[in-house]
Formats: structure tokens, sequence, C-alpha cells
């Protein structure tokens, strides 16, 4: 009973090209594919002549075109459950399904990965001035000082020399050192200072980039010291937003070099 | 010190902090906090206003201007507003964590917009097959009540094999073209001929479904008066 049901439901969808004047020339499958937009010369020939078949595409559009305008992104959670679950605020058995569900959604894994690299920052850190793009130095490396290597080991045990950087009136020493944690982890330090000896620590925040990505922010802190903390091995840029200018330091190796 | 003040002291102070914040200077995130918490687990509405004054130039930043400021920030605003409560509020142990949430309102209006956005782009091209179905008095019936849940189930009911589902679902629901499958899901579908198999084949026991019957009448109507009016 249930096989005649199919024979029949078959039978039924193959009149879709019961009038064509060539029949068996072309499989539904083929009208289906270029209402699709697979290129097909010979059955778009084909259409010109034959209305029947002509019409079966179209209807096959429409019901594409229909399908996909209501259907679209039906069991996608809402937007709001993605920040959560970035935020770690679902419960385990919400997380699990909307972990599930983003597992085969390429929309809601980009959504996803959006929320979290943007909530993984802190968030007064936006407030912070961003300055004119005319004002953007590309820092260029320095022989490094003495100085800046005694700032560094304050900081911790030190398992990298001091790289110093220069942008106009901006310095920028750089030193890294292992994280608690893991082997591949690192801590990198940063001192952003003013040239002169009467000149203020500059205020702002800093950006670590990796292949264009944001990974970390952090705020220069009074003194001009910045940290970025447990970062994995990499290549980085840098972005130092103050007041009135951008430092882009471009290549920050953080970890062994590769 | 900061639950003894006042609302207007507790958002001058709030104010304060944040100022010497981006300053760089030493910051008391109490006071903020504390305006945070009479907003929401007191249900404060002096409070409401001060974080909203403190909070919403942060919002309008966190938009990037994405979509109208106003809307988008009254919309995000509302969001948090109706996602919190007490016990939710008590997991959040800093300023930060309150504000990160307030973030996620923001870029979470946002997304929702733009995927409404999509949506009404693609409602313009129905709205046709929309006014078919709504003169039809018979058959347009079920296609016109349709909503995209009830649609969704009445597809999963009418297909009755799981390759079938599948492939539907990764059509529409995910937006795949066959070849897009193929590429995605190879090894769930190796051969691009079986994926326009199963979808002509879905294609067509949806058209001829009863509990679809008006929905895909209706687009059918709408295509041949199309035509005919082409042939005019």
């Amino acid at each position: 009973m249930g096989g005649a049901v199919e024979a029949l439901s078959i039978a039924k969808s193959r009149t879709i090209t019961m009038d064509c004047t060539d029949p068996g020339l072309f499989s539904p499958e083929r009208l289906l594919a270029l209402a699709s937009g697979e290129p097909d010369e010979a059955l778009a020939r084909h259409l010109r002549s034959c209305p029947a078949c002509a019409n079966s595409m179209a209807a096959y559009g429409t019901a594409d075109r229909v399908l996909g305008a209501r259907l679209f992104r039906v069991e996608c959670p809402p937007a709001q459950e993605l920040g959560e679950l970035a935020l770690d605020l679902l419960t385990p058995e919400k997380a699990l399904g909307t972990r599930a569900h983003m597992a085969g959604c390429l929309h809601c894994q980009a959504e996803f990965t959006a929320l979290h690299t943007s909530l993984a920052t802190d968030p007064l850190l936006d407030l912070v001035p961003r300055p004119s793009p005319l004002r953007r130095l590309i820092a260029h490396l320095l022989p490094p000082p003495g100085e800046v290597m005694a700032y560094a080991l304050v900081r911790g045990e030190v398992s990298d020399s001091v790289r110093t950087y220069e942008a106009e009136e901006i310095t920028v020493s750089l030193t890294q050192e292992h994280a608690s944690g893991g082997a591949r982890r690192w801590n990198l330090l940063g001192l952003v200072l003013g040239v002169g000896d009467a000149a203020e620590p500059p205020t702002g925040a800093a950006r670590l980039s990796l292949r264009g990505q944001v990974v970390s922010e952090a705020p220069l802190d009074e003194l001009g010291n910045l940290v970025f903390g447990d970062v994995a091995a990499d290549l980085y840029d840098l972005e130092i937003a103050l007041a009135d200018l951008v430092v882009m330091i471009e290549g920050v190796r953080i970890g062994a070099p590769a | 010190m900061a639950r003894g003040l006042d609302i207007r002291e507790l958002a001058r102070s709030c104010q304060e902090e944040t100022e010497r914040y981006l300053r760089g200077e030493t910051f008391r995130e109490a006071f903020c906090f504390e305006l945070f918490r009479r907003a929401i687990v007191e249900r404060d509405d002096a409070a409401w206003a001060g974080v909203y004054a403190q909070y919403s130039s942060l919002a309008r930043i966190w938009l990037k201007a994405r979509m109208d400021e106003d809307e988008g920030v009254n919309a995000a605003f509302e969001r948090f507003w109706r996602a919190l409560d007490a016990t939710k509020f008590a997991r959040f142990g800093s300023l930060a964590a309150i504000l990160s949430y307030l973030k996620m309102c923001v870029q979470t209006t946002v997304l929702d917009h733009l995927r409404a956005q999509r949506q009404g782009a693609t409602e313009v091209d129905l709205a046709e097959v929309q006014a078919l179905q709504a003169r039809d008095t018979v058959e347009g019936e079920v296609g016109g009540k349709l909503d995209a849940v009830d649609l969704w189930r009445r597809v999963r009911d009418t297909l009755r094999h799981d390759r079938e589902r599948r492939v539907i679902y990764l059509s529409y629901a995910i937006g795949l073209t066959p070849r897009e499958i193929h590429a995605r899901h190879g090894g769930e579908f190796p051969h691009l001929e079986e994926i326009y198999r199963l979808k002509r084949g879905a294609i067509d026991r949806l058209r001829q479904a009863a509990a679809l019957h008006g929905f895909f009448t209706a687009s059918d109507r709408e295509r041949n008066e199309n035509s005919d009016r082409r042939r005019l």
C-alpha cells in the first residue's frame, strides 16, 4: 500500500513534464537545477520552444523562492540567545541546544563569533575617544634601550628581549613573559611614553589583532602601561589609540619565533 | 557607601567615576553598579533614567550607525530591561559584566534588525503571492494563514524521508544551493545529482500536499498570471 502511494506520488510528480515537446530528453532535476541558477545551454534552448517545460521550470523557481523567503532561518534561535551564550548566561541544557543548532548553521556561527569577539573586551573601553584617521602612525622598531629593559624586569620574569618602537612623539616598548595558562600562552607587556622628560604618559587603549580580527583590548593605565594576558603564540598587529592619534605596530611576534 | 546615596548623588558619582576611568585614573565602579542595581532589582524609575542618561551615548557607539539611532538605543534598553530581573542581576559580579550585557542587547538588537531587513526584502517579492492567497477563499485559506513556524512544521510532516527533510532544511532554512550543500556537506551528500533528486522530489511532494495546497496554488497562479501579462 505504502509502495503504491509512493508510486502514485512519483507518477504525479512526473506530470510536471508530461506535455514536453521532446519527452524524456530533460529530467525535472535539470529543470530545477536551471531554476537554481546552474548553467545549462541545451535546456535553455529547449525551453524557448517548449512552453510545458518553461512552465515547469518557472513553477520550480517560484516554489524555490517562496520556500526560501518563508523558511530562511526558521529554526535559528533569537539573536539574544546567542548573546547570552557568548556571555555564558544560558542554562547548561539551553546552551547545549543552542550549540547543537550552531554546529550546523553558518549564519548563527557568524553571529555568535562576532558577538563573542566583541563581548570579550571591557565595554567601557568603547568610550575612549577614537582619534582622527588622519593621525594614524606606523611605528618602526628601534634598538632596545636599557632603561626600558629595567622596567620590564620589574613586571615579572622576562622571556623575551624588549622591543622598542617609535612613531613621531610616541615610543612603545614591548616585552613578553610566559603566562600561567600553558607553555604556549604568553603575557604581552607594554609601556607607552611621550617623547621628552616632561611629557605626560599618554592615555588611551590598545587593541591586539590577529589576521584582521581584534582578539583583545586593554586600557593604558595612568603610567602608560598596558598588559595583554594569556595570549596564544602568533604574529599580531597592535593598535594603540591615544587622544589624537593611533599608533600601529604591525607584525608583533608573541611566543617563540616560528 | 554607594548604597547610602540618593539617586541624584549616585548618578553624579557614576558620571565622575566614568570620567576618571576615561582619564586612565583609578576608577571606583560601585556607584555605577549601584545605579544599575536600583534600576533593575528595585525597578526604580529614577535610577533607570539615570542609567539611560549615563549609558545611552555608549549604546550609540555600540550601535555603530547600523540602524536608526533612537530606535536602536530605545529597543536595546527595552530588551535589557525586560531580560533582567533580580535573580539574573545577582549573576553580575561587576560593572563590566552588566555593561557587557547591555552591549550584547545593543548588538542583538542590530542583528535582529538585520535579520528582519533580509526577511523584508524577500517579503517584497512575495507581496503578490500573498495578495493572491488573501483573495483566494478556499485554497488560499491554508497558505495565507501560515507563518514560518507553521509552514515549517507542515513541511516536515509532509516529507517522510529524513534525507529529503535534510536537503529542504539546508536549502531553505540555511539558504544553501545544491552545489553549496554538496561542497559543505559532501560526506553526507557525496553526489550533487542526489541533492537535486531529493530536492526536486521534496518540492513535488510539497506542491501536492493537502496541508500546503493553498500555499503553492497561489504561487502557481501568480506565475501564470505574470506569464499571461508578459504574453499580452
